[in-house]
């Protein structure tokens, strides 16, 4: 099967889900399914650093973080003076988080491996912190909800109006998604993204063939920032709100996306999709249905989420001793970890 | 001499009440830094579990003391004999539980990662992390727990001084120092010492000079588990708080002095926890102490940028 037919099967099937679940009743599933896309696109944004070029990124949910209170500080209508349209924050998150990328990354990326990841996780608790504590400027842990967009299609009147608009919110999600994968995948094949890949294999022969590393990371984060903060707008538009930073924003968050993308496969793009929808589907849609069964049976001894961090954890541990290269390697990183089956 | 001419004694007493608890936090955050130091001086490892294996031993300290006072043994906090023995059961019982977990955790799940890429025994530890986590939570439930008091939080100084100073801060760094120098006299003065030095330089040529590593490897985890260990029986007899996220939040922290003293030095480790324990007795008296997390990494990144290698590191020059 030609790759193209694969992809183009994937869009329909995408587009086609959210119906045939409204057809069987199950549109809160539907709901939880686009607000995982927002983790979609962050994964697919910190792969740029970590399945490309090779750096150790622990920092990602602060620019998503970045991304949602940006959004939501510009389109709110009572707490703060903007009240702008949908769109503009869209394009200002996404320079708001270049901004940040570059803060972050012009005096840091010089550092090795461990200590950049250690950087990037003081960062994270950086911003956490900022925005739990900053209570003129955000709402502090209570976080910012609900948002109500203005637009589009029309301004909604009511609650009821924003539900139904859900599935829209779906598709809108999709076609963003599907554009940074196109994006991603040009990139991947360009000058820089295999400039990107010859770092991540041998830094100092990269160097030695005329690439500048250092510069060639600085975009990489860049560009990770710039992704992390479209996904901040698309997760602040998914769940019209801006929730507390201290428990959606935390370095925990920040592992689990970078697990999700390593068990599916780091530097696959769909390796990564599939990694994420698997895991926070787990987390939030699978783990919380059986939950809900056990209850419906009277079993109260035993709540499969009491143990979820312990079945994350075993997934990490034994995946790491038997397909470290993921569910969906990338060719390169295959032959790496298994170099005698080449 | 012109800085201090018109220092007022109100600024000498909060200058000096600084120097006491940055010292006293500083030292805990060591005990748990050496772990991660050490770890990873011998193999490269960012062992993300370890802050983890001292919540556990900080939990082991809560439910023996809760244990002692239902069956009306607790010890009270004037009786001093009776307070150091339960201490010396505490340490032991709780040093020999982490390092017996921290070597487990090195034998099943880090020891046949060995040889494979950076990233999957680093994936690894972050999965025991979790693994860990769930066991605290199923431990000691979801909410913070406070543990009954067998170290008097009394003043020590007199009223008029205006510092405080109790027990607790004394027991810390008492505790803490003679630990730190035992554990350099083996580091510079032992043969295991040599050896362990041996395998951080050059893992290979140590093993060609007859040098057992693996054996150093686990030596190593099972030390790093038993300061941790103590800094959990130390953290619970003194600030005597639990909650399951605590590993993470100290480990946080000592992982940060670690770098930031210069990882794999023991003394950079030690160097790195008593700025971080200054940093934030600084900002919780000056500032506030929610913002204390925040400064700290702020000086982190200030650090790093003008030293790459932390304080005491050594700039490693890649060879190809």
């Amino acid at each position: 099967m030609p790759s193209w037919l694969k992809q183009l099967i994937g869009i329909v099937l995408a587009i086609l889900l959210p119906l045939a679940l409204t057809a069987i009743g199950a549109t809160n599933i539907a709901d939880q399914i686009t607000k995982i896309f927002p983790l979609v696109i962050l994964a697919l944004a910190l792969n740029v650093v970590v399945g490309y070029t090779g750096m150790l990124h622990l920092g990602g949910m602060a620019f998503i973080a970045i991304g949602v209170y940006v959004t939501a500080i510009a389109v709110h209508p009572t707490f703060y003076p903007f009240g702008w349209h949908t769109l503009i924050p869209l394009v200002l998150s996404v320079i708001v988080g270049i901004g940040f990328g570059l803060l972050l990354g012009a005096p840091t990326l010089r550092l090795r491996g461990d200590y950049l990841a250690l950087v990037t996780l003081g960062f994270g608790e950086m911003v956490k912190d900022t925005l739990t504590y900053m209570l003129n400027v955000t709402q502090g842990s209570s976080g910012i909800a609900p948002i109500i967009f203005k637009d589009p299609p029309a301004a909604f009147t009511s609650l009821n109006e924003w539900a139904d608009w859900n599935i829209g919110i779906y598709y809108i999600a999709l076609a963003l998604l599907l554009g940074v994968m196109w994006l991603l995948g040009n990139i991947e094949r360009s000058r820089l993204g295999r400039a990107w890949i010859a770092i991540r294999e041998d830094e100092l022969a990269a160097g030695c063939m005329g690439l500048n590393p250092a510069r060639l990371k600085l975009a990489a984060f860049v560009l990770c920032a710039a992704l992390a903060g479209l996904a901040g707008w698309l997760f602040c538009y998914t769940t019209a709100s801006a929730p507390s930073p201290a428990t959606t924003f935390d370095f925990n968050r920040s592992v689990m996306v970078l697990a999700a993308l390593i068990l599916g496969g780091l530097g696959n793009r769909y390796g990564v999709v599939l990694g994420v929808f698997l895991v926070f589907g787990t987390d939030q849609i699978l783990i919380p249905l059986i939950d809900r069964q056990l209850q419906a049976q009277q079993i109260t001894f035993f709540q499969l989420s009491d143990f979820k961090f312990m079945l994350y954890g075993m997934a990490l541990i034994l995946m790491m001793r038997f397909r470290p290269e993921g569910i969906l390697p990338e060719s390169r990183i295959a032959h790496e970890m298994h170099p005698e089956r080449a | 001499m012109l800085l201090f001419a018109d220092i007022s004694p109100s600024a000498a007493q909060f200058l000096l009440q600084i120097i006491i608890d940055g010292l006293a936090y500083g030292s805990l955050i060591a005990l748990i830094a050496l772990g991660y130091s050490m770890v990873y001086g011998i193999i490269g490892l960012i062992n993300f579990a370890h802050g983890d294996v001292f919540m556990l031993g900080a939990f082991l300290t809560g439910t023996i003391l809760f244990k002692l006072d239902a069956i009306g043994m607790l010890p009270a906090t004037d009786s001093y004999a009776l307070v150091g023995f339960w201490l010396l059961v505490l340490l032991a019982l709780a040093g020999g539980m982490c390092a017996a977990i921290n070597l487990s955790i090195d034998r099943l799940v880090y020891k046949p990662l060995r040889k494979a890429p950076k990233l999957a025994p680093l994936v690894s530890a972050i999965g025991m992390s979790f693994v860990l986590v769930n066991v605290g939570l199923l431990w000691g439930g979801t909410g913070e727990y406070n543990l009954p008091e067998i170290i008097s939080r009394e003043n020590l100084l007199p009223e008029e001084s205006g510092l405080r100073l109790n027990a607790k801060s004394i027991l810390i760094i008492a505790l803490v120092v003679p630990l730190m120098i035992a554990l350099l006299y083996m580091v510079k003065r032992t043969k295991l010492g040599k050896a362990m030095r041996a395998v951080q330089q050059n893992p290979t040529a140590a093993e060609l000079m007859g040098i057992p590593v693996e054996m150093i490897i686990a030596t190593t985890f099972a030390i790093g588990g038993a300061l941790a260990g103590f800094a959990g029986v130390i953290d619970g007899v003194t600030r005597g708080t639990n909650v399951f996220g605590m590993g993470y939040q100290f480990g946080l922290y000592a992982f940060t002095a670690a770098v930031l003293g210069g990882i794999g030095s023991i003394p950079g480790a030690v160097l790195g926890s008593l700025v971080i324990g200054l940093v934030r007795a600084i900002i919780e008296s000056y500032l506030n102490a929610q913002w204390s997390n925040a400064a700290i990494f702020a000086i982190l990144v200030f650090i790093l940028v003008f030293r790459p290698a932390g304080l005491l590191g050594r700039n490693v020059r890649e060879k190809v």
